[in-house]
């Protein structure tokens, strides 16, 4: 990130409230980490794309969010005592947070899905966080993984592909067909329904994805432009100027604790809705 | 004529309209119920929180079409 030099895209053709999201090599351009950063060997349909190997800001937040958590739930969850102190009681949070809803939804199956529900919902919710932060570093910027479509999208799919491998193996391939003829309708508006059911089934993961990626990426464009009308009221003279200046930083306030909001609802979403995706998968009845 | 696609992004914004309202629907209604019965509040937010996502995801779908328009198939 002490880099300036933009290699991976002509940034001068974005939108100056998009710039916030291109990512960059951490280590400059030049750099030998980056394994053919600079090739743009990768053709595909007549565009040219950078196919290069290196640490980008996104892939440094990934990094730092793991050890956030690893760090979060190795102190938090080491040593603990019958009467929590702060990290533990905030481990313990969290857990009772996750654990309820889905002892809610799964029952006494919520244990064998735990593990991976808890992962994704503090992946989420501490990249979001992270990409709250603020640097008193000038030209250092958080980056909000989670606003990337190629990121939350790859989650989406993965986790829905699970999802479907554990219908197929709870109610075999007919089964899970199953699924998209509802019971009890007449049968002359299956033709209908049936379609309906398949579209609104596959597309779960699209929505899964382009809520969390929407979300986060619109609240930083907010941010973005409120932050930009107080710095642009500086250069407007005096008047006008204050009055811009002024607004800006009293409007920002209530964004920024609204997107601190978002960022642990979404995250609770996120995992909520998986959790609903797999109680579909493994329940006997639907 | 060759900007008509902002005005399409512009357009496709006004598909918020209706999850905005549903989901003040959806949350008045919440608030209601647990304004009635606050022993039963625990029981309600899980649903509350899944039928708020599938109301968003309408919204969402207004926005991929928006994003489209800006991003793909016209810019």
């Amino acid at each position: 990130m002490a880099s300036t030099e933009k290699c991976f895209t002509n940034a001068e053709d974005v939108a100056a409230q998009l710039k916030q999201f291109m990512p960059q090599p951490v280590f400059g351009c030049d750099s030998p980490f980056n394994v053919g950063a600079n090739a743009d060997w990768l053709n595909l349909f007549g565009t040219k794309y950078h196919a290069g190997l290196s640490l980008t800001q996104s892939g440094l937040f990934m990094i730092i969010t793991i050890l956030t958590i690893g760090a979060l739930m190795a102190f938090g969850a080491s040593n603990p005592r019958l009467v929590p102190g702060r990290l533990q009681a905030f481990v313990e949070m969290l857990y009772d947070l996750v654990f309820g809803f889905m002892n809610d939804m799964l029952g006494d199956k919520a244990r064998t899905f735990f593990p991976i529900i808890f992962a994704v919902f503090l992946y989420v919710l501490f990249g979001n966080l992270w990409g709250m932060m603020q640097f008193p570093i000038p030209g250092w910027h958080p980056f909000t993984f989670t606003s990337h479509i190629a990121v939350t999208g790859f989650m989406a799919v993965f986790l829905f592909g699970l999802v479907i491998i554990l219908a197929i193996r709870n109610h075999g391939l007919i089964g899970w067909l199953a699924h998209f003829v509802p019971g009890g309708a007449p049968w002359y508006i299956l033709p209908i329904l049936v379609p309906i059911e398949v579209i609104s089934y596959f597309v779960r993961p699209i929505t899964l994805s382009l809520r969390l990626f929407a979300n986060m990426m619109a609240g930083h464009v907010a941010l973005k432009v409120f932050g930009s009308f107080s710095s642009l009221g500086l250069a407007a003279g005096i008047g006008m100027g204050i009055v811009g200046t002024i607004g800006g930083l009293l409007l920002i306030l209530p964004i920024t604790m609204l997107e601190f909001l978002v960022a642990g609802l979404q995250a609770y979403v996120f995992a909520i809705l998986t959790t609903s995706y797999i109680m579909d998968s493994v329940n006997d009845h639907h | 004529m060759e900007n008509l696609h902002l005005i399409g992004a512009g357009l496709a914004a006004m598909g918020m309209i209706g999850p905005g309202i549903g989901l003040g629907i959806l949350f008045g209604n919440y608030y209601q119920a647990v304004s009635r019965n606050p022993g039963a509040a625990p029981q309600f937010n899980t649903w509350m929180i899944i039928g708020f996502a599938l109301t968003e995801a309408l919204g969402i779908f207004a926005f991929l079409i928006a994003l489209l328009l800006l991003f793909g198939v016209g810019g």
